[in-house]
């Protein structure tokens, strides 16, 4: 179900649902504003507008604009997954002009309530909270990348976010999808990122997080990696102490 | 030209330790009782396992950057007895960050629960019952352990010298290591993952 409340300034949250082609296309607009260089996950974006979408067989997916009077001013994609008790943040962006204002945080607890009421429809007692995955500021290339990753970084810490001590490299795609061709996406290299877990309440209390579970779960889950993978090893190793 | 690199940063970090350990012949005596009122109950071992948390004072010690090699060769034990994270300095450096557990329990703890490394014991466990963690504008702040048993009795002389050394180390700690110090705060390393096999 939607959720409908007032954020900072009047926002609102209005839930995009592949049926309603205007609000497909101004996530798509808004989306390719806010994140120029990311413009080839278009089609992730329209896939995720469907909720359940065969090519993300185990994550039930989001696509959010947030308006403001009569203006969107941000957008998020992000997923329960249905397999695990947490999610998958993968994209919170906010028009320029309207960032610096708490839009930002608030988005966040809204997406953890949604994912609480998400899990809760797959039978769990609640959510516990999202993985999201940052770029790291030492991989930037230039002066004004790596001020961004800052940011982006430092606005996660600030909302919670636990940075888990996982080598993690982000695929540059989910396996098998059938909106995009390898073709699309040549050029494109895996990533290393950080992946930070956005808790719940529920989830800040927990004493001792299950990290082979997260690593599962956006691997297997949302990835659909195999579980022999390269990356699922190596984000495995220190846990494993296979170095 | 990594290797020196990390070399370097070992040399001086070991530098610094022995400065640490040098100065703490002058900081103040801490006031605990620990011996007399606590039951090692900061110091990760198998018994803390079936404790409630509100008994625990804190179930991990998280070792600064080159801290692992620097007790390695004090005391000679095995890197394995140390829980080991990655620490990217560089998109090329990768050094490990060592840990004490539950999953992988301090090796140093006496029969009595008495250190028996305490001349050159890790400075996670020389500060506590003062927990340092960065604040949200990345200031360096101050908690205290509140399950210390004789909090009460900490001297504050103790405290100033203590947050005098962290103030000092402060802009060395790369912000990775801050990361991986505020993840302990949601691990205990206990029980293992169903898949994993964490060591006892």
């Amino acid at each position: 179900m939607a959720i409908n409340r007032l954020g900072p300034d009047g926002t609102r949250v209005v839930p995009v649902s592949s049926r309603d082609s205007d609000l497909v296309e101004a996530a798509c607009g808004l989306f390719a504003d806010v994140f120029p260089d990311d413009r080839r996950y278009l089609p992730y974006l329209r896939a995720c507008t469907h909720g359940r979408h065969p090519s993300h067989p185990r994550t039930l997916d989001h696509v959010w604009l947030i308006q403001r009077g009569d203006e969107w001013v941000g957008v998020a994609i992000f997923s329960h997954i249905i397999t695990r008790s947490f999610g998958h943040g993968a994209y919170v962006g906010i028009a320029p002009h309207a960032q610096g204002r708490g839009l930002g945080k608030w988005i966040l607890a809204e997406m953890l309530e949604q994912l609480d009421e998400d899990a809760r429809q797959f039978g769990l007692l609640g959510s516990i909270g999202y993985l999201g995955e940052v770029e790291r500021p030492m991989d930037a290339e230039t002066e004004e990348e790596r001020i961004l990753s800052e940011r982006r970084l430092r606005f996660h810490r600030q909302c919670g976010g636990v940075v888990l001590p996982v080598p993690f490299i982000e695929p540059v795609m989910i396996e098998s999808v059938d909106y995009v061709t390898p073709r699309e996406l040549e050029g494109e290299s895996p990533r290393p990122m950080h992946l930070v877990l956005v808790p719940t309440e529920r989830g800040a209390r927990i004493q001792n997080l299950d990290l082979v579970d997260f690593i599962h779960g956006i691997y297997l889950d949302v990835y659909r990696l195999p579980p022999d993978h390269e990356f699922v090893r190596r984000a495995l190793s220190y846990l494993l102490e296979m170095r | 030209m990594t290797a020196d690199f990390v070399a370097k940063l070992k040399q001086e970090w070991f530098h610094r330790f022995d400065e640490i350990l040098d100065n703490s012949k002058t900081i103040p005596l801490s006031g605990l009782n620990c011996l007399g009122l606590c039951e090692a109950r900061c110091c990760p071992r198998v018994g803390m396992r079936k404790m409630q948390p509100n008994q625990l004072a804190s179930p991990v010690v998280v070792l600064l950057p080159f801290e692992m090699e620097y007790t390695i060769e004090k005391t000679g034990v095995s890197r394995d007895v140390f829980r080991r994270w990655p620490l990217d300095l560089t998109p090329e450096v990768t050094i490990e960050i060592g840990m004490l557990d539950l999953g992988k329990p301090c090796p140093f703890l006496g029969e009595k629960l008495q250190c028996t490394i305490h001349e050159h014991n890790p400075l996670d466990c020389r500060t506590f019952p003062l927990l340092p963690f960065q604040d949200l504008r990345g200031d360096l702040a101050w908690e205290l352990g509140q399950n210390c048993p004789s909090l009460s009795l900490l001297n504050p002389n103790f405290v100033t010298v203590v947050k005098r050394v962290w103030t000092e180390l402060y802009p060395l700690i790369p912000q990775g290591w801050w990361d991986i110090y505020a993840f302990a705060d949601h691990w205990t390393g206990w029980p293992p993952s169903e898949e994993t096999s964490l060591g006892d």
